[in-house]
């Protein structure tokens, strides 16, 4: 298998003032096409920064991004965008859910983005798989948080991108929901071949992964590969990892 | 939603109050200046009845064209503040979804097209609105002034115009469209990860030090510049003109700049006034988000500027400047004879055809027996001859013996040349005397021969002096008559020579009138007055049109104030749950719109009437070849406009407080719970 994503040295600094930042320090980094990566790691260690990164959100300081051996660097604001909108989709833990429009036509958005005509069966299927089938014409402020967070995934699925960045998507749920939006995303990776990378805070979400990265103070500092974990003690394996980096 | 266009119609109709005022401020814009034109048309076909006629008196009229089409202009341009301010506020509050948007995969540039998209659909709908409505507003404005004027006026039937129809929507869509460009532009720059940055109510800012500095140097420096050298003195057609729109538009910056440093200065002295917390959060919440407060406050001070200087330049440039024209002639206890009965106004036109003006052989025959013997005559052509127009190509210009125009002293007052001079050339061909903008329009000065339009092609006229005429006309010698017109003249100026008795003259003169009823004297003092009730007249009527433009500059207010108040929401809701009563909250929103409504409009009173100061000491007025003492016009011209400020003054914080009010009662109902922030 080949490196769909890959990040290069990916160095990124915070200038406030006479205060520099080291958000990340010369991060590498590859994930393989239809693989689901969760990112580990205490609050402040780069895992948000290292995200917008491989999404083309930001620019890095240093060191480079590649999608399917494309460089980030030297692209235009529109090419990035590009494939932002057909390569990658996001799922961000406020979920940005336009108020105005309703639920279907939030998923629907990146596609009318595109130019395309949005087919209502698949915008219906999306909605029925998320399990807001009856919630077609409702706006964002009619939903709760946990079905708006789920409206945002289907969102992200829409465009069947090749990628799907999710920054806490079960953050703000509870367990019920989060098991349900991780499903979809687990799902997401094992029908579609879509590759996945998730920031989470959440022994259990990130078992759900094939792969756990672990960052500290901007560079990775362990990598767990779950598939050769016992599926019974995963989550345990993850929490120790864990309890070691936050001492 | 089919298309990212879309988003365009949902933004629009998410938020339908600022959407409704953006388009009445385009509907106002378009139907003023449609309107505007409606009512000249209408007081052309009231006053002129015959085609010839209407030839004559078209210059009189257009007078009034560049004045409406200003107005139109202003009213405009306070509607194009507002939707400025309208989209840049809307943007900064759009920030987290625009972000969203670019992370989805919007590009910069569909971003600026939807926000175009928005703008040109409110275009359209308040330029198709507004031309719907301007006949309305034509004719509600000619049946107010139609009321005031009385007598005075006489008014005809008048649609508007294709060509400024045309005008108005062209204006219209690209004044809306360029007052978006700056916020479009800035909503394109929004960078993707904006998205995930909680939108801020804006904080207290500081004021740009230099900025103010610099305001303030430009308004002193603009102001002791004119006062010390007014460039009045010896500007000359064309600089005059642009110099003027120069400095009106350098004060106008020095307005801009200083406003931010006057508006905070307001909210110290009111600090004072109001003691306690309240007095604390108004000074505090009218020092925020500084750019859009300074530009509400700007538009209300702009309309009140508008008002000032137009009526006070009115003033100036009819009453001191073609009106000083006549002087010498009123000095001279001068008359005229005519058959049009004007001092009872103009409407008495309205029933008179070309023919009932000119005067019959054996009339004029009558007047030259009558006063021959105890006052110098001449009889007037009246021509319009394009080249030596002195307003536009349609102004008249009298046709006259040269020598008899010399005899009576008061026709002509040469700035370049004398009646030696002039004499010859007028008496051996075609010898013209005009104001100096049209020697300069003309590139010609004095002996210089320029060629005019005749009644069988060109004619070639020499410039035979260069001054100021009676109502600033040119005068073209009567010795190429045939070749310019075969009327008849339409009046005798009379000036009694002065050693002539007043009591047998004026016995005379009724004996003529009672043998000929179809004649009338008229008093050049007599007619100064009926020009002075026109010209109140004209103002009134132009303030009423202006008053619209503060109507645009009110929108403005409630609009800011309501998208304030909507962004503020949860710190009103905060305010709430902490205990601040509604009555506290009310007097709250009230007391920061009226501090507004109070700096708006004294700084538009006293920066309108710096404007007009300027205008008068800049423009002068050189190019129609009066020399006035500037000074003393300004200082008289300043006194009606000051009053029309005052009024301002006044009106503009009440305009502002409920501007506010109104959006502030339906927040203010809501339970508190309501303001506290949901995941969205
Ligand atoms: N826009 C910014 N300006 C300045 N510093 C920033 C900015 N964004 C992030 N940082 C800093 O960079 C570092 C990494 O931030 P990041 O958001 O990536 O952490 P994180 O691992 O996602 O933390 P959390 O788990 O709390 O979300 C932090 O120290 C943060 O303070
Ligand atoms: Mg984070």
């Amino acid at each position: 298998m080949t490196a769909v994503l890959q990040a290069e040295k990916l160095s990124k600094q915070y200038h406030m003032g006479t205060v520099t930042v080291d958000a990340l320090r010369g991060v590498d980094f590859h994930i393989e096409a239809g693989e689901f990566v969760a990112i580990m790691g205490p609050s402040g260690s780069g895992k948000s920064t290292l995200l917008h990164l491989l999404g083309g959100l930001d620019n890095p300081t240093s060191g480079d991004v590649l999608l399917d051996g494309r460089r980030y660097r030297g692209m235009s604001d529109d090419q990035l965008t590009l494939i932002r909108r057909r390569q990658i989709g996001f799922i961000f833990q406020f979920f940005n859910l336009l108020p105005t429009l309703t639920a279907a036509e939030n998923v629907a958005l990146p596609l009318v983005i595109d130019g395309k005509r949005p087919e209502p069966e698949h915008v219906s299927g999306l909605l029925a798989l998320i399990g807001l089938g009856d919630r077609h014409d409702h706006k964002p402020h009619q939903l709760s948080g946990g079905q708006q967070q789920r409206v945002a995934i289907a969102r992200a699925l829409v465009t069947q991108p090749k990628i799907v960045l999710a920054d806490e998507p079960t953050g703000n749920l509870d367990s019920q929901s989060g098991q349900a939006v991780l499903d979809l995303l687990r799902r997401a990776c094992d029908d579609h071949d879509q590759t996945i990378i998730m920031v989470t805070h959440d022994h259990h979400a990130a078992a759900t992964a094939d792969r756990v990265v672990f960052l500290k103070d901007g560079s990775i500092v362990n990598t767990l590969d779950m598939n050769k974990t016992d599926g019974k003690t995963r989550t345990q394996t993850v929490a120790a990892v864990m309890a070691d980096l936050e001492l | 939603m089919r298309s990212i266009y879309g988003l365009a119609w949902h933004n629009l109709n998410a938020h339908r109050v600022r959407s409704l005022l953006s388009v009445l401020a385009v509907i106002l814009g378009v139907s003023v200046t449609i309107a505007g034109s409606i009512i000249i048309e209408s007081v052309r076909e009231g006053v002129l009845k015959s085609d010839e006629l209407r030839v004559l008196m078209e210059g009189l009229i257009s007078m009034l064209d560049p004045a409406m089409l200003f107005i139109g202009i202003a009213v405009m341009m306070a509607g194009g503040f507002l939707i400025f301010n309208t989209f840049g506020m809307a943007i900064t509050q759009r920030r987290q979804q625009i972000g969203g948007l670019r992370a989805l995969g919007m590009t910069q540039g569909q971003v600026m097209r939807v926000i175009l998209a928005e703008a040109a659909l409110l275009a359209v709908i308040g330029v198709v609105l507004g031309v719907v409505l301007s006949g309305v507003l034509g004719q509600v404005m000619v049946a107010f002034i139609k009321q005031i004027a009385g007598e005075m006026l006489a008014f005809g039937d008048a649609a508007p115009t294709l060509p400024v129809v045309v005008f108005a929507a062209v204006m219209g869509l690209t004044i809306t469209l360029f007052s978006v460009l700056i916020p479009a532009r800035r909503a394109a720059r929004v960078a993707p990860l904006d998205a995930l940055r909680k939108p801020e109510a804006a904080g207290v800012e500081g004021i740009s030090r230099w900025k103010t500095a610099l305001g303030a140097l430009l308004l002193t420096a603009l102001l002791a510049y004119v006062i010390a050298a007014p460039p009045g003195e010896w500007v000359t057609y064309p600089l005059d003109f642009t110099l003027t729109l120069l400095f009106i538009g350098l004060w106008l910056a020095g307005v801009g700049l200083v406003l931010p440093a006057l508006i905070s200065l307001a909210a110290r002295l009111g600090k004072r006034l109001m003691p306690g917390t309240i007095g604390r959060l108004v000074t505090d919440n009218v020092q925020r988000a500084r750019g859009r407060t300074s530009l509400t406050v700007f538009t209300l001070a702009f309309a009140l500027l508008v008002l000032i200087g137009l009526t006070g330049f009115l003033k100036f440039f009819l009453l001191y400047g073609i009106g000083s024209s006549m002087k010498p002639a009123e000095e001279q206890n001068a008359l005229f004879i005519t058959r049009v009965d004007i001092l009872n106004g103009w409407g008495a036109t309205i029933a008179l055809d070309l023919d009932s003006i000119l005067l019959t052989e054996e009339e004029l025959q009558a007047i030259l027996d009558t006063v021959e013997s105890s006052a110098y005559t001449v009889s007037s052509y009246f021509v319009v001859v394009p080249e030596i127009s002195f307003l536009g190509d349609a102004y008249f210009s009298y046709m006259l013996d040269p020598t008899l125009a010399r005899n009576t002293q008061s026709m002509f007052t040469f700035t370049e040349g004398d009646w030696d001079f002039a004499l010859p050339i007028m008496e051996a061909g075609c010898g013209v005397l005009v104001v100096p903008a049209v020697a300069a329009r003309h590139n010609a000065g004095l002996g210089d021969t320029i060629s005019v339009t005749g009644r069988d092609g060109p004619l070639e006229c020499t410039i035979a002096g260069i001054g100021s005429g009676v109502a600033g006309a040119s005068i073209i010698s009567d010795t190429v008559r045939d070749q310019i017109t075969d009327m008849n003249p339409a009046l005798v100026l009379v000036v009694p020579y002065a050693d002539t008795d007043p009591v047998t003259f004026q016995a005379a003169l009724d004996a003529l009138v009672t043998t000929y009823p179809t004649l009338h004297t008229v008093q050049i003092t007599g007619f100064m007055v009926v020009l002075e009730d026109s010209l109140d007249i004209v103002n009134v009527s132009l303030n009423a049109m202006l008053l619209l433009a503060t109507f645009a500059a009110a929108f403005g207010v409630v609009n800011t104030m309501m998208m304030s108040m909507d962004e503020r929401r949860h710190e009103f809701g905060l305010l709430r749950a902490v205990g601040t009563t509604r009555t506290q909250m009310r007097n709250l929103i009230i007391s920061e719109a009226a501090l507004l409504g109070i700096v708006g409009g004294v700084v538009g009173f006293l920066a309108g009437i710096g404007v007009l100061v300027i205008i008068v000491m800049t423009y002068g007025l050189n190019s129609i070849g009066v020399s006035q003492n500037l000074w003393a016009a300004a200082l008289a011209s300043v006194q009606p406009a000051a009053v029309m400020g005052f009024v301002g003054v006044i009106v503009a914080p009440m305009i502002a407080s409920l501007a506010a009010w109104l959006p502030a009662r339906g927040i203010l109902r809501e339970k508190p719970v309501a303001a506290i922030p949901r995941l969205q």
